[in-house]
């Protein structure tokens, strides 16, 4: 399966570096957006995106009303997605599966673990 | 004459009463007096701090903006370093491709060797010949031991890039610390507002500055290690909550019983 990534933090340095951990484990195709809103405009502009990493802490649309609004009746309902994300309370991350996020990954991370999540997610899917 | 005797005697008590007032009267001005004194030090006191505080205030401002110049400044720093790492990362990719590639063809070097070695043998001058090929043969570089160590310097610049992690971490702290100090500016506006009214308004102080992020997570922190571990606890916990949560068709039968 071709993955197609579609990047959403606000900070400039965790998109890079989320980009190049990718780079690193294979997958070159990504696209790239700075909020919750931007992502949807560019998950509706871009068919084959097919996987979402997203940030929970932005401005405009936070990470998980990213997760809800396409979890909620979207026509990319299914799609995987992966938070990224500073936070690690439990009740932070009960909210998130709750949501419907696919996994849950804790900042600052190694590709090795996001290699896991995303073999994870894509063999539970 | 005993009712006069009567009237008289309520008059004197009463009168026993009023000189009682003044007497309480005359004991209470000078606390009276003291409170007015104490009232007229306190008013340029008042000034001083309602002053202070305005100035505190105006102070914060710049302390806010100053921390969102940091966080900008740390951003480009950071974009920067990443750029840098960037490029190391292709460079070192293009050498070990070319280290590989020299080090596909050594077999073939190698074969090439051993037929020129015996070619020269028993040729004449063929002895050091061949012993200044195989002197060549034998300084040759170890490029499985280059490759290796290109792969130790390119997984080191790696992490380096993951370090980076610390700006958006230590961002975050940042903004949460900004969002503090703007809660204690709009106190001290509102106490300024409120100790003097018509001197100090807010609009003077300036407006509330924009935070640099609008959400943050105050608890981010850089910590390299157990965290992964404990948020997939959590994760398999809250899957096998609701695992548990899937009910049984008696659970269900149950809860219409």
């Amino acid at each position: 399966m071709d993955l197609k990534f579609l990047v959403v933090d606000d900070s400039v340095t965790m998109r890079r570096i989320v980009v190049n951990s990718l780079k690193s484990l294979g997958y070159g195709s990504y696209v790239e957006a700075v909020d919750g809103k931007d992502a949807l405009t560019k998950l509706g502009a871009d068919a084959t995106v097919n996987f979402i990493i997203t940030d929970w802490n932005m401005p405009v649309m936070s990470g998980l009303e990213l997760v809800k609004a396409i979890r909620g009746g979207s026509d990319r309902a299914t799609i995987p997605i992966l938070m990224v994300t500073t936070r690690g309370v439990k009740e932070d991350i009960v909210e998130a599966l709750q949501a419907k996020v696919s996994n849950y990954v804790v900042k600052p991370f190694t590709p090795q673990i996001l290699k896991d999540k995303i073999e994870a997610i894509l063999a539970n899917s | 004459m005993a009712n006069s005797e009567k009237n008289i005697s309520e008059i004197f008590t009463k009168l026993d009463d009023l000189k009682n007032v003044f007497k309480f009267a005359e004991s209470i001005v000078p606390i009276i007096q003291s409170i007015i004194e104490f009232m007229e030090e306190m008013t340029p006191l008042l000034d001083t701090i309602n002053s202070s505080i305005s100035q505190s205030a105006g102070q914060i401002q710049a302390g806010t903006d100053r921390i969102s110049d940091v966080t900008s400044a740390t951003e480009m720093a950071t974009t920067e370093i990443l750029d840098l790492v960037d490029e190391i990362i292709d460079t070192l990719l293009n050498i070990q491709n070319n280290v590989k590639e020299a080090n596909n063809k050594k077999p073939e070097i190698d074969l090439l060797f051993s037929e020129i070695i015996t070619e020269l043998e028993g040729t004449p001058n063929g002895e050091a010949l061949i012993a200044r090929l195989k002197t060549i043969q034998e300084s040759r570089l170890d490029y499985q031991g280059l490759f290796e160590d290109l792969s130790k310097v390119s997984d080191k610049t790696n992490q380096i890039t993951l370090a980076l992690q610390v700006q958006d971490i230590t961002s975050q702290q940042l903004a949460s610390v900004n969002h503090l100090i703007e809660s204690v500016h709009n106190r001290l506006n509102s106490l300024v507002s409120e100790i003097d009214e018509s001197e100090y308004k807010i609009e003077d102080i300036g407006a509330e500055p924009e935070p640099v992020r609008t959400t943050f997570d105050s608890n981010a922190s850089f910590t390299k290690g157990s965290k992964q571990v404990d948020i997939d606890s959590i994760i398999n916990e809250h899957k096998e909550d609701n695992s548990k949560q899937q009910a049984s068709q008696d659970d269900i039968d149950k809860l219409f019983s």
